[in-house]
């Protein structure tokens, strides 16, 4: 005898089938459908029939907007890399300067400046290299529309002066002008009005300025 | 007039074949995709009523008499037949066919008998099913008397098994599991199960032939 036949005897099965003849009762039969037909959807059920759209756009929602954001940061930072376009650059600089902080951009002027006054001008950066030469475009087209310098300045003293009214154009507020800027005294006063209007960057430079052309003053 | 009528008559036994060869063929395609008991009760689970009636005709008997010969008590089999059936229409929301239905039924069905017993701690296998008696009208009283003798062996042989052995055998018998889905719903493992009905089988054996043996 196998072991299927072990468990598969016909007869027997045969017998209990003759023997299993209940059936459920009408009224349990009823019972139980009108449950089934009553049973209120839960609230998972009912919640069932709009999550999955409202979960999938959603989902199609963020996406999107993950890539638009990640595409107009891509826009923004490549004219700021694109050195091969001066005018982008002309126009991304001041958006630059804002953007950075403003104490730290007045503390870095006054050094470059000077930097730039003694012609020792000893960078290491790229970024501040280009800057640099942006500078001087500046100045040189500063001086197309200025007209003729002085020339009994010596070239120096005009390279500070024109370093300090690049930073003015910078900073779109006039500082002292040269009427000003002709005596230390005239001068003085002008940095002076300067800290009485809280412009205390400005006078620092103008002061430094002051000092690099009239090294002999004293306040 | 004759051929007139045949010509009349024609078409009508034409179209009454058309018919029938229509609603067998429909009949046909009916029962090819007679759905199973999984997709009736996804059905049933998307509001369709009519779908679990199907499911509820399919296997209401053989659950109930499942858990009548397991509990012994016709009102304890229809409490826990209520049970069964009302966690089966709980869980229609969250119903997945990883499994074959009845696999499910059965071990909802298995679960409840023992919350049942477990709760009822007055429940006894001992009770006495009165035998329904369906007696043929051209059967001799004596073959009559026989059958339902026979019928009493069985049934007094089935109520002294060992409650895993009845468990298993009646699973087998009634919801017509494999042993793999009776060690599924009695949580027990494939040889385990194997040798449950093994021993349920043969013990049934010995009872039926019993007064043969004596004779």
């Amino acid at each position: 005898m196998t072991t299927e036949s072990n468990h598969n005897d016909p007869r027997v099965s045969e017998a209990y089938q003759g023997l299993a003849t209940e059936t459920t009762s009408p009224e349990l039969d009823h019972k139980i459908l009108a449950m089934a037909a009553n049973k209120p959807r839960s609230r998972y059920g009912l919640a069932r029939v709009w999550i999955r759209p409202v979960a999938w756009a959603a989902t199609i929602g963020l996406s999107l907007a993950i890539v638009l954001e990640i595409s107009q940061l891509q826009h923004e930072t490549t004219p700021l890399i694109d050195a091969d376009e001066p005018a982008a650059m002309q126009r991304s600089v001041p958006a630059a300067q804002q953007a950075s902080s403003p104490p730290a951009a007045a503390e870095a002027a006054p050094a470059r400046d000077v930097e730039l006054a003694t012609d020792n001008v000893s960078v290491s950066n790229d970024f501040v290299t280009e800057d640099v030469s942006l500078l001087r475009e500046a100045e040189e087209q500063a001086r197309s529309r200025s007209g003729p310098e002085p020339t009994a300045a010596p070239a120096a003293d005009a390279l500070s002066f024109q370093a300090a009214a690049r930073l003015d154009k910078k900073e779109q507020v006039p500082e002292c002008d040269p009427d000003m800027r002709s005596s230390a005294e005239t001068w003085h006063a002008c940095i002076e009005d300067l800290r009485a209007e809280g412009r205390t960057a400005a006078a620092d430079r103008e002061l430094l300025l002051l000092l690099t052309e009239f090294p002999d003053f004293e306040e | 007039m004759a051929t007139s009528a045949q010509s009349l008559a024609a078409p009508r036994v034409r179209s009454t074949t058309a018919l029938c060869s229509k609603a067998a063929l429909a009949y046909a395609q009916a029962m090819a995709h007679t759905p199973d008991d999984s997709a009736l009760m996804l059905r049933y689970g998307d509001g369709d009523v009519q779908a679990f009636e199907i499911l509820y005709g399919r296997h209401k008997d053989a659950i109930y008499r499942y858990l009548l010969r397991l509990s012994g008590h016709r009102d304890s089999a229809d409490d826990i037949f209520q049970d069964v059936w009302g966690k089966i229409i709980k869980a229609r929301e969250s119903y997945r066919p990883t499994a074959k239905f009845s696999t499910f039924l059965y071990r909802v069905a298995h679960n409840c008998f023992i919350d049942y017993v477990r709760r009822n701690k007055r429940h006894s296998t001992n009770t006495v099913l009165e035998p329904e008696s369906h007696s043929d009208p051209g059967e001799s009283l004596e073959m009559a008397a026989e059958r339902c003798l026979a019928r009493e062996r069985l049934e007094i042989a089935l109520r002294t098994l060992p409650d895993e052995q009845r468990d298993a055998f009646l699973l087998h018998e009634e919801g017509g599991l494999s042993v793999d889905q009776i060690a599924t719903v009695t949580g027990c493992n494939r040889e385990t199960a194997k040798s449950r009905i093994r021993y349920a089988v043969g013990k049934l054996r010995i009872a039926i032939d019993e007064p043969a043996e004596r004779s």
